[in-house]
């Protein structure tokens, strides 16, 4: 926050309105995304929703990441038409220069380590949520490799999976991906790309509860109708706000898992 | 005209299942042409809205598998005890309504401008510029509008800043948004809606005129008492096609608005689609349904209104 009105107010780079942040906010799978990242940066795998199906968004930690984003709206450190943006509208924002944080993969990197973007931006250290914690990185959506028992090539694609993890196949996944899951494959890539395969943080992994919860969608659906009216309309009190929240998603929740 | 003068299909008396058989059999240069046609609408049309309503009565999550299994009318009640979905209904009939009465208004005005003598000499281009929108893609233009409204680099609001005028919320408001979506949707479809008004007042009965004419009927009397009622047919036409099209309202909201800020612009079709992208299938179908129903009940209204009048 204190970065982000920092940049808004100074526009070291001298586009004109610039915002702290871009987010994108247009829809509940979008707009919980965002909600996610602000709680990995603050080492958390799960802000709504633990991997039991337990509400526990009213969790100290969970309700700050939360509050935080949405104080991003109702200050001001976004775009007015956040609540509307698809990522290709956000990325409208970021690649126009006119934001000063947003969220990063490292497949952009590559991009923008090439001329046009090459210096226009720069990867800071990781952020803290607040001064008490420590950063965190998160790899999203965990995929695993598996083949049917069944498989009529069942060996060929064993030894294929096996050489997925290789650090020659590793390195395409790099050059064309721009991550990958060894800790060697630092050799002849940019500063900036490094540091995604050097984390300096701690590191751990997450993936989709939708793939666990089929109704997962309509708890993401509440949250966001909940959030976009208190961007709208924004609570007195944020804490008050949280636990009424965390209440009626335990409700909805409650009537999804019948 | 004579009897040759035109082709109509042939009828062969009796009810007769061969007499059904010979009517075919003499017609069959109709139904060969008809054919493909006939194909594409029932596999790309009906079977779709049938698979649709299908799907509304299943569960969302085994309405995609080989088995899925039926929940009667429980998608509809769900959806019609949504607040959401109540609010969006009544946003989308506001706006249909809003839409229709400036669209079928804007466009007999034109019309009515672009046959007089005062467009006679560039009338061509006036025509073309109106009808322009109509054919430009939607989603390129619409992206060209949003950009137009946005708030910190928008043409919109650099025109007022430089006149000195308040700037506009565009998307950011309630009102702002809704406003929006309506000029936008008018400027896109008022040509077509003027090219129906202006094909009818080719056809008016230039006598009614002159006898107005030779009464002293002054050319507003004239416009109002003798074009009005002979475009009584086009309008109804023009109507019920904006009713059916603002109804279905999705593509300007997708690219300018995404339903928001606050749901102020959740049209119906656009909730749906996003019940869909959120696996919730059956609600989205029963969504999908109820519009359809909407539309199809204003569309045989409106027909069955049209068929009793005589309008000339």
């Amino acid at each position: 926050m204190r970065i982000a009105k920092k940049f808004q107010e100074q526009d070291p780079g001298g586009a004109g309105k610039v915002y702290g942040f871009a987010l994108q906010a247009g829809d509940p799978a979008l707009f919980f995304q965002m909600v996610e990242l602000f709680g990995y940066g603050a080492g958390l795998q799960h802000v709504v929703l633990d991997p039991d199906g337990n509400v526990v968004l009213d969790q100290p930690d969970n309700a700050l990441a939360l509050i935080n984003q949405l104080k991003l709206y109702t200050d001001k450190y976004v775009a007015p038409e956040t609540p509307q943006h698809t990522f290709v509208d956000m990325y409208q924002l970021i690649e126009g220069g006119r934001v000063g944080m947003f969220r990063v993969g490292d497949w952009n990197v590559m991009k923008w380590d090439r001329e046009g973007l090459k210096g226009d931006y720069v990867i800071g250290p990781m952020p803290a949520m607040s001064a008490d914690q420590q950063p965190h990185v998160v790899l999203q959506s965990m995929r695993s490799v598996a083949a049917p028992m069944e498989h009529d090539n069942a060996e060929v694609a064993r030894k294929f999976m096996a050489f997925l993890l290789t650090k020659d196949a590793q390195k395409i996944f790099v050059k064309y991906l721009g991550s990958g899951i060894r800790n060697d494959l630092d050799e002849n890539v940019s500063a900036s790309q490094k540091f995604f395969l050097q984390p300096q943080s701690s590191l751990s992994n997450n993936d989709f509860l939708d793939s666990v919860y089929p109704w997962f969608p309509q708890v993401k659906e509440a949250l966001f109708e909940k959030a976009m009216a208190a961007v709208a309309n924004p609570p007195a009190d944020w804490n008050a706000w949280v636990k009424a929240t965390a209440d009626d998603l335990r409700v909805t929740v409650e009537k999804l898992r019948k | 005209m004579s009897k040759t003068d035109y082709w109509a299909p042939a009828l062969i008396p009796g009810d007769s299942r061969q007499g059904a058989l010979q009517q075919v059999w003499a017609n069959r240069t109709l139904y060969v042409f008809i054919f493909p046609f006939a194909v594409t609408m029932i596999v790309f049309g009906i079977v779709p809205i049938i698979l649709s309503i299908y799907v509304a009565f299943t569960e969302s999550a085994t309405a995609m598998s080989k088995a899925p299994t039926f929940v009667g009318f429980e998608n509809f009640r769900s959806v019609l005890s949504d607040p959401q979905f109540i609010n969006s209904l009544w946003s989308t009939v506001l706006y249909t309504a809003v839409s229709v009465l400036l669209n079928v208004a804007l466009a007999l005005g034109l019309a009515l401008v672009l046959v007089g003598p005062s467009a006679s000499r560039f009338s061509t281009f006036y025509k073309l510029a109106l009808f322009l929108p109509v054919v430009t893609p939607e989603v390129a233009t619409f992206i060209v509008w949003k950009w137009m409204f946005n708030q910190d680099f928008g043409a919109v609001n650099a025109a007022l800043t430089s006149l000195g005028l308040p700037t506009f919320g565009g998307t950011t408001t309630n009102v702002g948004s809704f406003s929006i979506l309506v000029v936008v949707e008018l400027w896109h479809h008022v040509g077509f809606y003027t090219l129906v008004f202006l094909a009818n007042l080719q056809l008016l009965d230039p006598s009614l005129d002159e006898a107005a004419q030779i009464d002293g009927a002054g050319k507003l009397k004239r416009i109002w008492l003798v074009w009005i009622p002979q475009l009584r047919p086009s309008i109804a036409i023009n109507v019920v096609y904006a009713t059916i099209e603002f109804l279905k309202t999705f593509t300007a909201v997708v690219v300018i608005t995404s339903g928001g800020p606050n749901f102020a612009t959740n049209f119906v079709s656009y909730y749906a689609y996003k019940k869909f992208d959120l696996a919730q299938y059956g609600e989205a179908t029963a969504m999908a349904t109820v519009l359809f129903l909407v539309v199809m009940a204003v569309t045989l209204i409106a027909y069955y209104f049209n068929e009793r009048r005589d309008y000339r």
